[in-house]
């Protein structure tokens, strides 16, 4: 079954100062799969996320969307074309309620106006995402993991095509892991293709369709999950992190 | 069980209330300084409004007393140099006193300018045109400032009464009718919450798609709007403006203040400016004419101790 | 208008130079404190006010020429500067931009207030020699040159003590990374004492100097505030360098424009200056990336 290309960068490389955070890097994204990116710290991950999503500007290379050139368009101008992502450490709107966080989601993607309709699809999402009964505190007062899961819940109930998780399952363990993967598997059913930036490699395994390797800003391999994570090199990159 | 309004109000409806007492009251009791505390309250309370709006968003304005300026000073050329009605000078102030949003908001918010130095810029943004307003003094009186002269006292034409109740139900009727736009709309809950979010977390709004600029922008306009009618009222109720009163410093911190004072809470501002303003009010009264100086000196000290009072309360939160 | 002859011109460019020079000094203490408190000190013209009533008195009745009081008011200036920290500044530490802002604005209107209760709003002047050095066509106004002399080594030395000493370092230290510097066994509470005590210390000294050729009047806390403010927001934040070039900017504007048309068109010119530059760089010409 061919599959479709949504998103792709063309040897997109940013510098800082000396450093090469990304250096001549192409990679492309199909439509609804679950693609993973991982690598040892230090590798590029999150630097490309921000370039992708128009937090960065590259220094060389662009970035498409199908077949539309979005390199260098500001943040918002590329959630509004679907592309929306969630941050590493996360960033709820502290002050506001969980469920008024989801509300603004879903007020700021295509769709629904009616406030009945915005409300019950909030509520759907926090229910999906299991923060239904934390709906009303404040974000602020949510514990790490709730933050996490209020940060997916954002992501996702912007319904975007492309969502780009940023270390989503760093502090996970067990059963939370269990749920986050589940979570992430329907959001695929609904269409949404996920990209999930990861460092711990045990959850993506799992979870990724494919996997992409970086490692010092380069592409160091892609694949099946159980063919990345024997590869020699892959093993080599996580070490020299030990 | 239809509940139409099902995303909890950003707004609760007490200044409503408060609004309705206030237009009652005269009734009770008449009282002329009384009713002129009312006026200056609410037109305050109004100004306010319109900077919390952007405040929401994360940017404090210590100038926005520009557009109260232009709304007075244009009201002025409208009329008495140019011929028009009052209300036709509104059709001049809305325009100018966007268009001078427009000019400092694109300014600042392309460039990326926020916190102190997005302070410091409508401070001397207010200070330039004060300083322009004296400047000219052919056209504007200087800073001895200018009176107004209604020319006849056709209401048709000019928005003049020789008493104060028609100011007072004007601008009860107006501050209602702000409250009403900002709490009854699904858009205005939508400008408001998104407001809010920007102010919060300015990345965390973009990757949900939201126009930083934009949304500041409006905000913004709306504020300048919003002050420039005060302005247009001002002049209409007191017949008489200068630079400093309309540009300067002092009122573009109390318009502050007033924000701060409520917590940046729209429901909260009419009430405490009609607790502060009156306050001021008869500071100035009582010892400024007992000994000039001492109303400002008593101002400060308060202000000090209501900021600091509430910073320490915070603390022990 | 004058006619454009070029003696005019370079008399109202040397007036600059030495009015640049001395308003160099009304803003190294706001740079100084705003760099390292990070706080919005809106009082700062308010103190270099109280400093030129202070030496206004003391020349009045004691009979003092004022620039024989620089060092005496220096020291108190900045005891006063000791007090206000203790009283109002450390308590406030905790507050937001927003909220220092408004306490300090509350404290420039309580001292404007308090100017007015005590000395009324009529306008001081001294009586000092207005005599000037004539070289070729120019006349150097000797108050003027005395004043601009002593900002300078003023503003040297600050700038010196800043750079070269150890506590200067500690400062600046501070002023970068005030958590990194107390892992580093600096005392960030000491050095914040230090720095108001500079900070109003330098005021005061402004005030001296400006009283000997200027009226002081409850309010005139505001114009030399306000320059302060332009003066380091063009200059850029935590550069004593900064702060000379951007006082010879104004300096050198004000004269110029203000010879040629008036007071109120050379501010209003210098405030179009200051948004440019924030526009622009909003760090100031030399200025660090301030975390405001």
């Amino acid at each position: 079954m061919k599959k479709e290309v949504i998103l792709y960068t063309r040897e997109v490389s940013k510098y800082f100062g000396g450093v090469r955070a990304l250096d001549n890097v192409s990679i492309s994204i199909y439509e609804k799969e679950i693609l993973g990116i991982m690598g040892p710290n230090g590798s590029g991950k999150t630097t490309l996320i921000n370039v992708i999503t128009g937090y960065i500007k590259p220094d060389k290379g662009r970035i498409y969307m199908r077949d539309e050139d979005i390199t260098g368009l500001p943040p918002y101008s590329i959630a509004k074309l679907g592309i929306v992502r969630t941050f590493q450490i996360p960033r709820p709107f502290k002050e506001m309620s969980v469920i008024d966080n989801v509300i603004i989601s879903i007020m700021h993607s295509k769709g629904l106006k009616n406030e009945n309709e915005i409300y019950k699809e909030a509520l759907r999402v926090l229910e999906e995402v299991g923060l239904y009964d934390r709906r009303n505190l404040k974000a602020k007062d949510l514990s790490d993991i709730e933050k996490k899961r209020l940060e997916l819940a954002k992501g996702l109930a912007a319904e975007p095509k492309v969502l780009m998780l940023d270390e989503v399952m760093a502090g996970a363990r067990g059963e939370e892991v269990e749920n986050l993967i589940r979570i992430i598997r329907k959001a695929r059913e609904r269409g949404i293709t996920i990209v999930a930036v990861e460092h711990i490699v045990s959850a993506l395994t799992r979870l990724a369709d494919r996997i992409i390797v970086l490692d010092q800003g380069r592409v160091l391999t892609e694949g099946r999950p159980e063919e990345v994570i024997n590869n020699p090199l892959v093993k080599k990159a996580y070490l020299g992190e030990i | 069980m239809r509940n139409i309004l099902k995303i909890k109000n950003f707004i609760s409806i007490y200044p409503l209330i408060i609004l309705v007492m206030v237009g009652v009251s005269p009734i009770f009791y008449y009282n002329d300084w009384a009713i002129h505390l009312m006026i200056l309250s609410l037109m305050y309370a109004v100004m306010g409004l319109g900077w919390i709006l952007l405040a929401l968003a994360g940017n404090v304005s210590l100038g926005n007393a520009i557009y109260f300026g232009l709304g007075a000073y244009f009201t002025i050329f409208s009329i008495m140099k140019w011929n028009l009605s009052s209300y036709e000078a509104i059709g001049i102030i809305i325009p100018i006193s966007s268009l001078a949003a427009i000019f400092i908001g694109y300014l600042t918010f392309r460039f990326g300018i926020s916190g102190i130095y997005f302070a410091l810029t409508t401070i001397a943004f207010a200070e330039i045109l004060r300083e322009l307003f004296i400047f000219f003094r052919e056209y504007t009186g200087g800073s001895l400032g200018t009176y107004i002269l209604f020319k006849d006292s056709s209401l048709i034409e000019y928005f003049a009464f020789d008493s104060k109740l028609p100011y007072l139900y004007f601008i009860i009727g107006f501050t209602f009718l702000v409250y009403i736009i900002l709490i009854i709309p699904s858009r205005t809950k939508k400008f408001l919450m998104t407001l809010r979010a920007i102010g919060e977390d300015e990345l965390a709004a973009a990757a949900l798609g939201i126009n930083l600029s934009r949304y500041k922008l409006a905000a913004f306009i709306i504020g300048s709007i919003l002050t420039s009618l005060m302005g247009w009222l001002y002049i209409h109720y007191m017949r008489y403006i200068t630079p400093d009163v309309g540009f300067g410093l002092s009122l573009s911190l109390y318009i502050a203040l007033l924000g701060v004072a409520s917590n940046l809470r729209l429901e909260h501002v009419v009430l405490v400016a009609m607790i502060l303003t009156p306050l001021g009010e008869l500071l100035r009264a009582v010892t400024g004419a007992l000994l000039a100086g001492l109303d400002i000196l008593i101002y400060g000290l308060l202000i000090m101790l209501i900021i600091i009072i509430r910073v320490l309360m915070r603390r022990r939160r | 208008m004058f006619f454009l002859t070029p003696e005019i011109i370079l008399q109202a460019t040397i007036n600059g130079i030495l009015l640049g020079g001395l308003y160099v000094l009304l803003s190294i203490g706001l740079n100084l404190i705003t760099g390292v408190l990070k706080i919005i000190n809106f009082a700062h013209g308010e103190i270099i006010m109280l400093s030129m009533y202070i030496t206004f008195w003391l020349s009045l009745i004691l009979g003092f020429n004022p620039f024989e009081l620089v060092i005496p008011i220096s020291i108190l200036m900045g005891l006063i500067g000791i007090l206000t920290y203790i009283i109002l500044i450390k308590p406030s530490l905790a507050s937001s931009d927003i909220e220092m802002l408004m306490i300090t604005a509350g404290l420039s209107m309580f001292m404007q207030g308090l100017a007015q209760v005590l000395w009324k709003s009529d306008y001081r002047i001294l009586k000092v020699y207005a005599g000037a050095i004539a070289l070729g066509g120019i006349y150097i106004s000797i108050p003027l040159l005395i004043a601009s002399i002593i900002s300078f080594v003023t503003s040297l030395g600050l700038y010196l003590f800043l750079m070269k000493s150890v506590r200067g370092a500690m400062i600046r230290s501070v002023a970068q990374d005030r958590e990194m510097s107390s892992l580093l066994g600096i005392d960030s509470e000491k050095i914040y004492y230090l720095v108001t005590f500079l900070s109003f210390m330098t005021a005061g000294i402004a005030g001296v100097l400006l009283i000997s050729m200027f009226p002081t009047y409850p309010t005139a806390g505001v114009i030399y505030g306000l320059l302060a403010w332009l003066i380091m927001v063009i200059g850029g934040l935590g550069s004593v360098i900064g702060s000379f070039i951007g006082g010879m900017i104004v300096g050198i504007a004000e004269s110029l424009i203000a010879t040629f048309y008036n007071v109120e068109l050379a501010r209003a010119f210098i405030f179009i200056i200051f948004v440019i530059i924030i526009a622009l760089r909003p760090s100031g010409l030399l200025g660090a990336r301030a975390r405001v």
